[in-house]
């Protein structure tokens, strides 16, 4: 039976020929991922870039590419419950950026994103938690404004985003990363929704915050934590990629 | 005080946790900590001193901040950021599966908790036959293996602390969901006297 996986990557001309061990040639990763995602959503951007930090071969599909109907029957096949982005390797599926993200983590080259000290991952949940629940909504209403012309309370919103990166701002004063000197997973989330800020024409707000736009200039030119050749976030897709569907593979060079 | 804050203090004493009565969150935590035999000070509240001082910072809802742990000089805040501590602090192995395709198969189990059943339960009898099916769903997983992912795992212990917060309101469904209710008695023997915990509130 053919799954929706199999029909996206057909779609997107990366059926066969991507798939491991067809040509013969042996990878550090024993299978290629595969992503049902679309560029617009944070969630598929954390996962790009675990795949990235992780050094996971990934191929994309922008889930958007496929006639709506056809792919809620599929969809609802793969996530009974409607739960994504989704990811398969080899026989194995499975759907929601939690399972995704540990999934990758767990499955790549370098050191998990976690740290090891009870403080600090409870700091970094907390942070993690922060982006997710309170901030995401806030990068989804820029990002959503800008491609697909939505309206609401702009000053609300603003006015939410400046309270958000000034506690962030604060936070940074004293370290390197987040959380601490070292990248983990709350430097991941918040990367998503900032670059979608961004993307969104909004970069000026994030240049007010002093600390916030010296750590989003290191991130931007981070090296992937599995020390291949990438950087994780130059994966992320810019804004004629978003409207043009465009979701980037994730294809490590230097083994 | 900030939303993830330390003073300085020189007592050793067990480490506080306060709990929202009948929160699947503060349940969670609860149940991890027995798990994992923690000694911590249980105490429960609809609100803390703490949300006063969350609210203005991050504008937050005066309850999402419960539960809340005091441990020495750290104050943290967020069902996340607690469970993340839980699990390390303590000589008990922590619970984290080592394969990567049970611990994915764990987090999928929590995200359709936290984001598919837990958004439904504020209006309980509006959403009955949304709530059926997901616990039809878990039934149906539990149909395969005696805990939900296979092994042991968080899903166990979220799924648990989400069912005790709604139990008396489901246990019309409960009996067609054997293979839920079979879980339920395997989970007594593996997290003894959690119920008179989550219950101690009431007294």
């Amino acid at each position: 039976m053919t799954d929706l996986f199999e029909k996206m990557a057909s779609q997107a001309g990366m059926a066969d020929t991507s798939k491991y061990g067809l040509s013969g040639d042996l990878k550090k990763t024993q299978y290629i991922l595969e992503l049902l995602g679309t560029p617009i959503d944070a969630n598929t951007l954390k996962c790009l870039l675990t795949a990235g930090e992780q050094g996971m071969e990934m191929n994309s599909y922008n889930t958007d590419k496929m006639a709506a109907e056809e792919f809620q029957a599929e969809f609802q096949k793969i996530s009974p419950f409607g739960i994504t982005p989704c990811l398969k390797e080899a026989d194995f599926m499975v759907c929601g950026t939690k399972a995704i993200l540990a999934f990758i983590d767990a499955r790549g080259l370098g050191y998990s994103l976690s740290p090891l000290n009870a403080a600090l991952v409870a700091m970094q949940n907390y942070w993690s938690d922060i982006a997710i629940k309170q901030f995401a909504p806030v990068a989804e209403y820029l990002i959503n404004k800008e491609v697909n012309g939505t309206t609401g309370n702009d000053a609300e919103q603003l006015s939410r985003l400046d309270l958000y990166l000034s506690a962030l701002d604060n936070q940074l004063r004293n370290n390197k990363y987040i959380v601490c000197d070292k990248y983990t997973w709350a430097d991941l989330h918040w990367t998503a929704y900032i670059h979608l800020i961004v993307v969104a024409g909004h970069v000026d707000l994030i240049n007010k915050h002093q600390n916030v736009a010296a750590w989003w200039q290191k991130i931007k030119t981070k090296k992937s934590q599995c020390g291949q050749d990438l950087v994780a976030y130059e994966l992320l897709p810019n804004l004629d990629d978003i409207k043009t569907g465009r979701l980037q593979s994730v294809e490590i060079q230097d083994y | 005080m900030g939303f993830f804050s330390r003073k300085s203090s020189n007592k050793k004493q067990s480490p506080k946790l306060i709990c929202k009565p009948n929160d699947i969150d503060s349940f969670k935590c609860i149940l991890l900590a027995t798990h994992r035999n923690l000694d911590l000070d249980i105490s429960w509240s609809e609100a803390s001193a703490l949300d006063s001082n969350l609210s203005n910072s991050l504008n937050l809802k005066e309850t999402d901040s419960l539960p809340i742990i005091e441990d020495q000089d750290i104050t943290m805040s967020r069902a996340d950021a607690l469970l993340g501590y839980l699990n390390i602090k303590g000589s008990a192995p922590a619970v984290h599966p080592k394969k990567a395709r049970v611990l994915a198969q764990q987090n999928y189990w929590i995200q359709l908790l936290d984001d598919k059943l837990k958004p439904l339960l504020s209006d309980f009898e509006g959403n009955k036959d949304a709530i059926k099916t997901i616990l039809t769903a878990v039934d149906k997983q539990l149909s395969v293996d005696s805990f939900m992912v296979g092994e042991f795992t968080l899903a166990d212990i979220h799924w648990l602390a989400a069912y005790r917060a709604i139990e008396e309101r489901i246990s019309d469904s409960l009996t067609s969901l054997t293979h839920l209710s079979a879980w339920l008695i395997q989970m007594q023997d593996r997290i003894p006297h959690h119920a008179e915990k989550l219950q101690a509130h009431a007294t």
